[in-house]
């Protein structure tokens, strides 16, 4: 009864014009993006944050949430009639879509990627109802030993499984938690590492690391090559898919529901490693593998489901523990925070708006989308003639002009590009960017928390492990640590 | 003969080492207090001992590798890849520090022409279009509708009305 009193409110929040506004706007934008090869969800979020200083914490986040989840639905269109990814985690969806579209056959590979996407968009928001609330009621019980414990090994998973090497992750991980402690000591109220530079006093800002890092240093990835892009000649008749079509894709969609959920709610599960595990289990339960990387409809309805469902698991942590797991998800935690609310455990009680509305606009956006992808593909596929040499300095403006309405600061606009260079440094040795920005947002938080603990045992470090829920999580952080030193002992 | 290491990595690996032990520093003078009462400089002093000790592992894990690393891809992938890269980060450094002084107006457009111009060019007249209706669209959209105090410089949308009418 509770639930759908909530859900009752959480529509009546979501269905107002403002919010419906920018849940359209979200999932537009998203879908756009999505469809854009070389902008992907993280960097279009990242140089979008400082837009939504200008709008209410509510909004604000119906409209990131609907560009995570809709450049979800749009990349696939990329994959699909040329072959190149719009976003990372349509990349397995080029094996069978674009084969798909090769034969004829882009109208259903397109349909059944929108329509599985919204099967699964709806299946996470549902699953994310009936979890996120007993999830928060569980964490209530937290105290900072449990807290530390949490966010450190929220780090060290998502060093793990990224695509990247986990020794060079750890170091970015490190160099986020050390660039998260410049600014004002949250506990003494000093400056700290400010060297007296005003703009450094509040620490280095959210905004213009994660659009340094990804938006500019992506734009400088993307210029080096000149561009070579061709969109598949052979257009598509129709979009729906036909009815063998549909009984090929409802157990891969459903499975990849399923499977995407749970694996966005785990740390460092992402959209990508999702879709490919979708792709491997379909392969793996089909009668026909052999059809798989052929233009197999089961290689795109799966992995599309998957990827979208991650979208939705991935805020469970988030809504409910105030952990972000993915970089996303810490850009998102960056926006809460911005805004004033407190993330975290209470976050369900004391916003109940915030977190229902939120998730009611979720399921709104997955229909707004289905009804943008559908009849509109053709639109869609207009936008993939856009050429990356216009677009790239209107990213550039975005990025800088964004970063300079938050405090007026061409100081801001400098430490852009300084993140700028770096991160295309960095990125171009193969180290990865969303440790840093994990480290960045999470470090703060877990100073706040360590030294809680340390106060509150007196100095005693066997706090952490004396609780029984702390020593869990610092007992499975310690296994993927000793794994990765056993596997460097045996490599020699 | 000493094994080769990629001399990428192990630059990358020394910066971000220096950067831990600076860190290190600086947390020793902000005062790390005790395990009973941690001080300002704890974290960082953790963090910055953190990545100094990973890079150093990094380093050796490098050195000691049986796998003789080298220089996998090329660091720039085409033949003027470096000048395209260049181009556009010089660009936006100078826009970057005369955006306050000529005004957005004027700025965002001369960045746009060159871009649209050097990186990959297009038609002087796509060009000159492209840029004056992005200015605009960005002045729309930053000044107008998010209220955005955007700096007027030598050219304010005030002074072309001013010229228009």
């Amino acid at each position: 009864m509770d639930l759908l009193t909530n859900v009752l409110n959480g529509f009546s929040v979501a269905l107002e014009p403002t919010n419906l506004f920018f849940c359209f706007l979200g999932a537009l934008s998203g879908t756009l993006i999505g469809v854009l090869p070389g902008l992907g969800p993280l960097s279009a979020i990242a140089f979008l944050l400082p837009a939504t200083f200008y709008i209410p914490v509510v909004p604000a986040l119906i409209m990131l949430a609907g560009i995570y989840y809709g450049a979800m639905y749009g990349g696939s269109t990329t994959s699909i009639l040329v072959n190149i990814p719009g976003e990372a985690a349509s990349v397995v969806t080029c094996l069978d879509g674009y084969q798909m579209a090769r034969q004829g056959r882009a109208g259903p590979a397109l349909g059944i990627a929108a329509i599985g996407s919204f099967i699964a968009g709806t299946m996470g928001v549902i699953l994310l109802m009936l979890m996120a609330p007993p999830l928060a009621r569980v964490a209530l019980k937290f105290g900072p030993p449990e807290y530390s414990a949490l966010l450190f090994l929220a780090l060290i998973i998502v060093s793990f499984i990224g695509s990247g090497e986990p020794l060079k992750a750890l170091m970015m991980v490190a160099l986020g938690l050390a660039i998260g402690m410049i600014g004002t000591d949250q506990i003494t109220g000093n400056p700290r590492f400010a060297f007296g530079i005003r703009e450094l006093q509040d620490g280095v800002g959210i905004a213009p690391m994660a659009i340094g890092v990804f938006g500019i240093s992506e734009v400088f990835l993307n210029v080096e090559r000149r561009e070579r892009r061709q969109l598949l000649k052979a257009a598509f008749r129709g979009i729906f898919p036909s009815l063998q079509d549909y009984k090929d894709s409802f157990f891969p969609i459903f499975r990849g529901s399923l499977l995407g959920f749970f694996i966005g709610i785990l740390p460092g599960g992402n959209p990508i490693i999702s879709s490919f595990i979708s792709y491997g289990m379909e392969k793996k339960l089909s009668r026909h593998p052999e059809r798989f990387g052929h233009g197999a409809i089961a290689g795109v309805a799966g992995p599309e489901s998957a990827n979208n469902s991650t979208t939705s698991g991935a805020f469970v942590p988030l809504l409910s523990l105030g952990v972000p797991n993915n970089a996303v998800m810490a850009l998102m935690l960056g926006a809460i925070i911005i805004h004033g609310v407190v993330p975290g455990p209470t976050l369900i009680t004391d916003k109940p708006q915030l977190f229902w509305g939120i998730l009611c606009s979720m399921y709104i956006g997955n229909a707004m989308l289905l009804a943008l992808n559908l009849p509109l593909v053709g639109l869609w596929v207009q936008v993939l003639r856009v050429p990356y040499r216009v677009l790239f300095p209107m990213i550039l403006i975005f990025c800088l002009i964004g970063v300079y309405s938050l405090n007026a600061s061409a100081f801001e606009m400098i430490l852009v590009l300084i993140f700028g260079v770096f991160g295309y440094v960095m990125r171009k040795l193969d180290y990865e960017m969303a440790p840093l920005i994990m480290g960045v947002i999470i470090g703060p938080m877990l100073e706040t928390a360590l030294r809680q603990s340390l106060l509150l045992s007196k100095g005693n470090f066997s706090i952490f492990v004396a609780r029984p829920i702390a020593a869990c999580f610092l007992g499975i952080a310690a296994i993927f640590l000793m794994r990765s030193v056993f596997s460097f002992v045996r490599k020699r | 003969m000493g094994r080769v290491v990629n001399i990428r990595e192990f630059l990358s690996a020394v910066f971000l080492a220096i950067i831990g032990l600076l860190f290190c520093g600086g947390a020793y003078m902000a005062g790390i207090g005790s395990p009973a009462n941690p001080g300002e400089g704890f974290m960082p002093l953790v963090a910055g001992a953190a990545l100094f000790l990973l890079s150093l592992a990094l380093l050796f894990q490098r050195t000691c590798s049986k796998k003789i690393s080298k220089e996998r891809n090329p660091f720039w992938p085409e033949k003027g890849s470096q000048i395209r890269v260049a181009a556009v980060l010089a660009s936006i450094l100078i826009y970057t520090f005369v955006f306050e002084w000529i005004g957005f107006a004027l700025a965002t457009f001369i960045l746009f022409l060159f871009l649209l111009k050097t990186i990959d060019p297009v038609s002087w007249r796509n060009a000159f279009f492209i840029s004056l209706l992005t200015t605009v669209a960005g002045f729309f959209l930053f000044q107008v509708w998010l209220q955005v105090q955007l700096p007027e410089g030598w050219i304010s949308w005030w002074r072309i009305s001013q010229w228009i009418f």
